[in-house]
Parts: C-alpha cells; sequence; structure tokens
C-alpha cells in the first residue's frame, strides 16, 4: 500500500487489490490494477476447471449416461460450483473493492477518527495492506486445499454413488480421468479462492479491530444509533455476492443429496442453520469489535446528557415557575417556549413523574 | 442556557436523551442481520420445489394473500 504524504491512509485501502494471485491477474492480463476485465477472468476460471471435466467425461461415456448413478450433466453441485459459485467469488473482488473503499472513508471524513489519529490510522492501514499482500500466507493456502482440504473433500463432500468422478472397486474408490481433474485441480483452486475470501475477512476483522483500539470521537446522540458508526452497517451490501456464492455452494450440495440419495430438504436443517450463523458471524462480526467503545460511549452519554437534562429543567422551573417571571419576557413567544408542542412535551414528562409518583404512594 | 439557542426547549432534550438511551451496542441493527440471512438462504429456497409443488405453493401463497 502506497501513500504519498498528504493521501487519507484510508483512500488507498482495500482488502482485495494485492496478493500474488492478484499480480498474476495483472500480468496475464486477466485484471487490470483496479480489478477491471473480470467477465475474463469468470470465463477463464470456469473454462480451466470445468471445461476439462466436462471433456474427459465425454471423452469416456460419462457425460449424460454410462453405468453410474450420477452422469456428469446431472451433478448439480459440479455446475454450481464452478459455474456460479465460482464467478460470485471473483464479482465479489470487484464489489468489495468498489463499495468498501468509500465506506472506510467515513472514518475519516465523519470525524470518527481524529485528525490527531491519522498516523495511527495509516500504519494500520498499511499493515491490513502488507498482510493482505503476503505470499507466505497464499503458498500456506495453496499447502491447506492440496492436503487438509482434500482429505475433506474425498471424506465428507464427494457423493457415495457410483459417478462420473468416481467408482468403487473392490471397496476402493476409484477416480475416473474426469475425477482425477475433479480432485486434484478444479476443487483446489476453488477452495483455494474460497479461503483466499475468508483470509481477507480476517484482514479485514483485524483493520476494524485496530481501529476500535484508537480513541474514536463517537457521539451518543448521533442519529444512526450507533454513536456515528452506523455507516459499517452499509458493509453487508458489499458482501452480497460472497453470501451468494456460500449460499448457492450449499444448495447445490443439497441438490445432489436430495436428488440422488434420496434426502430431504428438511433433514439439512442443522446444516441451514449452521450456514446462516456462520455467514452471520463472517459479515457482521467483524463490526461487533466496536461494542466495548459503543457501550463505553452510552455510557458516558447517559450521564452527560442527564446531567444536563438536570441543569435544563431546574433552570426552567427556576425561571417561570418558582421566581416571579421575568417582566420584560412575556411567556408568549418567549425563546424559552418556542412552540406548544415543545411545552405540551415538558406537561408530558412532569405527568409521567406525577403518575409514577401517585403508584408508588 | 435557559432560552438558549442550542437547547430550544425540554421536548428537545428529552428526545436527545431517548436517542442516547436508545444507543446500539453495535454498529448494525436487525435489517443488516436479516439481509445476511435472507441473501444466504435465497439460493436454497428453490429446494423447497422438491417438497411441495409450485402449483400447491401459488394456491398456498394466493389462499394466505387473498
Amino acid at each position: 500500500m502506497n501513500q504519498s504524504p498528504d493521501n487519507k491512509p484510508s483512500d488507498d485501502f482495500s482488502l482485495v487489490l494485492g496478493g500474488p494471485l492478484y499480480q498474476l491477474f495483472i500480468r496475464a492480463q486477466l485484471g487490470t490494477d483496479t480489478l477491471g476485465l473480470v467477465k475474463r477472468r469468470i470465463m477463464v476460471f470456469s473454462s480451466f476447471t470445468w471445461l476439462p471435466m466436462l471433456l474427459l467425461s465425454v471423452f469416456v461415456g460419462k457425460a449424460a449416461g454410462g453405468d453410474i448413478k450420477v452422469p456428469f450433466l446431472y451433478d448439480i453441485d459440479v455446475h454450481i460450483r464452478f459455474l456460479l459459485a465460482l464467478p460470485l467469488l471473483l464479482v465479489a473482488e470487484l464489489v468489495v473493492h468498489q463499495r468498501l473503499r468509500p465506506i472506510v472513508q467515513q472514518f475519516v471524513s465523519r470525524g470518527v477518527v481524529s485528525p490527531e489519529a491519522l498516523p495511527q490510522l495509516q500504519v494500520i492501514a498499511g499493515s491490513a495492506g502488507r498482510l493482505r499482500n503476503s505470499v507466505l500466507i497464499e503458498v500456506l493456502m495453496i499447502t491447506t486445499v492440496f492436503t487438509g482440504g482434500h482429505v475433506l473433500w474425498s471424506s465428507q463432500m464427494a457423493l457415495e454413488s457410483a459417478t462420473w468422478f468416481s467408482t468403487l472397486v473392490d471397496g476402493q474408490q476409484q477416480l475416473s480421468p474426469a475425477g482425477y481433474w475433479y480432485a486434484y485441480v478444479s476443487i483446489p483452486v476453488f477452495q483455494f479462492m474460497l479461503l483466499r475470501w475468508y483470509f481477507r475477512l480476517f484482514v479485514w476483522a483485524r483493520f476494524l479491530w485496530q481501529v476500535s483500539c484508537l480513541n474514536l470521537h463517537l457521539v451518543p446522540t448521533h442519529p444512526d444509533r450507533a454513536g456515528g458508526l452506523g455507516f459499517l452497517a452499509g458493509s453487508v451490501a458489499a458482501f452480497v455476492p460472497l453470501l451468494l456464492a456460500q449460499g448457492v455452494l450449499l444448495a447445490g450440495m443439497i441438490a445432489n443429496r436430495i436428488f440422488y440419495e434420496g434426502a430431504t430438504l428438511l433433514t439439512f436443517k442443522p446444516e441451514v442453520a449452521a450456514a446462516v450463523v456462520f455467514m452471520l458471524l463472517l459479515v457482521l462480526g467483524p463490526l461487533s469489535v466496536f461494542a466495548l467503545q459503543l457501550a463505553k460511549c452510552k455510557r458516558q452519554g447517559l450521564l452527560e446528557y442527564g446531567a444536563l437534562a438536570s441543569s435544563y429543567v431546574c433552570g426552567f422551573e427556576r425561571k417561570w415557575l418558582r421566581n416571579a417571571p421575568p417582566q420584560d419576557e412575556p411567556l408568549v413567544g418567549s425563546g424559552d417556549i418556542q412552540s406548544l408542542n415543545d411545552l405540551a412535551g415538558s406537561f408530558e414528562i412532569v405527568d409521567g413523574w406525577q403518575w409514577r409518583y401517585s403508584i408508588a404512594e | 442556557m435557559v432560552g438558549s439557542g442550542d437547547i430550544q426547549s425540554l421536548n428537545d432534550l428529552a428526545g436527545s436523551f431517548e436517542i442516547v438511551e436508545g444507543m446500539r451496542l453495535f454498529p448494525f441493527g436487525k435489517t443488516a442481520v436479516l439481509q445476511t440471512a435472507i441473501v444466504t438462504l435465497l439460493p436454497v429456497l428453490p429446494l423447497a420445489l422438491t417438497m411441495i409443488s409450485l402449483e400447491d405453493m401459488v394456491k398456498q401463497l394466493l389462499g394466505i394473500l387473498l
């Protein structure tokens, strides 16, 4: 994250513009420095992951029929995963890049981060950029998808019936040529892209946590009812393509179980509930780091505004009720009582007290 | 402070106090929670057709709405 000294740190903030794969996209002319050419990336990724499986399945006669329960063209999960979820993960990069930056800029433009704390915000944004660009992390992710990811997929995700990618021979699972591409190329590519997103959400959560540790200027009477941080809720819209990608992935997995293993939708209630909770934690969890600051702001606000209200009502009562009303200031048209509605409001408050006292007595 | 342009009435002050009392502890509300849950669940919704036919679903919906 290169910044000139005059730039606000939040101006260059991006969760997605960086990392070895991003650099590879640019060098291979699959993307621009602002993540343009998204259609080209979608075409290349779908061609690289889905098309070889179709061609290899056609070659061995397992595309639309054969002596198997699930031919390639009938495997809902695989089409949804590589023709819908994977493109959504790529679209999500562009949407998050475009929508998250203005949200981060609000920290400065709304004065939540004071000019004095700008150097600290610059350090935090720079640290997020360096973590996002980490080569080591992406290498670790690739290692993970070829080890843990592969074990997870073969133990849980794959159908147990004879399919276009795998058949049981003498109790052993035997992959077809298309199955080898599926297990060792397409699935790792997909898992890497997904894992990369989870890592970016971690970078986002870490950035917000570090911002929450700054001395923020929160206003308890802000009409957004969140001390002036209400703009952060807008980040949910930025993550909609990512949420949809997870949703379609879940739907594809369930559809395969329903159509080829005789399950019903209701048997997946725990999985669906877990997916919703997981996504809520992923998208809204990072925003929750401000809870402590907001609670402190609310406590302080209740004390300060309570004291201000007491001071005001005492002055009001002293001026108009206890002492002789000022001769040079008639009640009608007084600056103290600018509208009948305000006065009615005052009486309602007093009326409320009287009612409470009569109940107490 | 009485008659101040900043605090024009007791009613306004009561309103300010209510805003502080109603302040959330999270920078998002129920709408954001619902939005996240609905978007995640939306792709699973068509699978309901495996349990109930589209015709029956439309009939039941019309029965509720009309």
